[in-house]
């Protein structure tokens, strides 16, 4: 159905990354399943940012579609699935936190704090 | 609305249709205030049983369960403490208690919502070009033999299959005006 896309086009389709999408994707820099990504992301954001079971769902497959993310083989005791970050989803989520730090850094400077 | 009490448990017969999704949620957190606890479903149809009053948080989800995927999404639910009440035609009814004040919530963004009704659109698309293109009823009045009831059939599943396609082209439209009204804001 779709066409195979460059890193350039996915990279401009994904970002900006929302919210769920950025924590998502940086916290498989370490392999994970759903649920740990859902706990460390509020472990961490101390329950802010709480991600609801359909929005992570929803983000996994979305990220796996694109080729930012991919399963990893488990050792089969676990029927859950174990994600992690692909290369060009790595790429992805540095190119966001350059991006985020010259918006909060321009903020900072525009404010006088 | 009719009611059907047998003691303890209660069926309720109640319409909602798919768009109606939220007042279904909300009329089922009222049932749970009054003690009222979701336990079965049937077409139009809601079996309850009697407990202690609580504070029930419904949420709806719809997921093919043929999906290759099924298992994990699943898993995901369960894992993040909603409790699968019951399922229906691919519909899932998800519970929870809330802890404080603050609501849980299955989706945390409009955009993420709006997945779900892309979900039952791709499902009603299928259907209703099969009942539009393949079932289509095709008779011829001369070659039946006089007072043959066939006629009769023929008229009331006509009739039948004019009302599915209303209903059918109906939530079509009201499902894509919501995916449009949810993606309509920025993406959070």
């Amino acid at each position: 159905m779709n066409k195979p896309k460059s890193a350039k086009e996915i990279i401009r389709s994904v970002t900006p990354l929302t919210e769920a999408s950025f924590y998502i994707l940086s916290a498989l820099s370490t392999p994970m399943h759903g649920y740990g990504v859902m706990q460390l992301v509020s472990e961490m954001t101390h329950n802010r940012v709480e991600l609801g079971p359909g929005t992570l769902y929803g983000a996994l497959t979305n990220l796996q579609a694109l080729g930012l993310i991919e399963t990893v083989a488990s050792d089969g005791s676990d029927r859950r699935k174990l994600y992690r970050q692909t290369p060009m989803g790595r790429s992805v989520v540095e190119k966001e936190i350059d991006r985020l730090e010259e918006v909060t850094r321009h903020g900072r400077l525009l404010l006088g704090l | 609305m009719k009611q059907y009490v047998f003691g303890e448990e209660k069926w309720l017969c109640k319409v909602f249709w798919a768009w109606q999704d939220e007042k279904e949620e909300k009329w089922l957190e009222e049932m749970s205030l009054k003690g009222w606890h979701l336990v079965k479903l049937a077409p139009f149809f809601y079996k309850f049983r009697m407990g202690p009053p609580r504070r029930m948080v419904y949420r709806l989800d719809y997921k093919m369960t043929l999906d290759k995927d099924y298992a994990e999404y699943q898993t995901i639910f369960n894992d993040s403490g909603w409790e699968l009440v019951a399922t229906m035609s691919n519909w899932h009814y998800y519970r929870i208690e809330p802890e404080n004040e603050r609501i849980p919530e299955i989706y945390n963004t409009n955009h993420a919502r709006a997945q779900k009704y892309r979900r039952l659109l791709m499902a009603l698309l299928p259907i209703l070009v099969i009942i539009t293109v393949v079932i289509k009823p095709d008779f011829k009045m001369s070659a039946t033999p006089e007072g043959s009831v066939l006629p009769t059939i023929y008229f009331v599943a006509s009739i039948l299959r004019i009302l599915l396609l209303i209903i059918l082209g109906f939530g079509t439209i009201k499902i894509v005006m919501m995916i449009r009204q949810l993606e309509s804001g920025p993406r959070e």
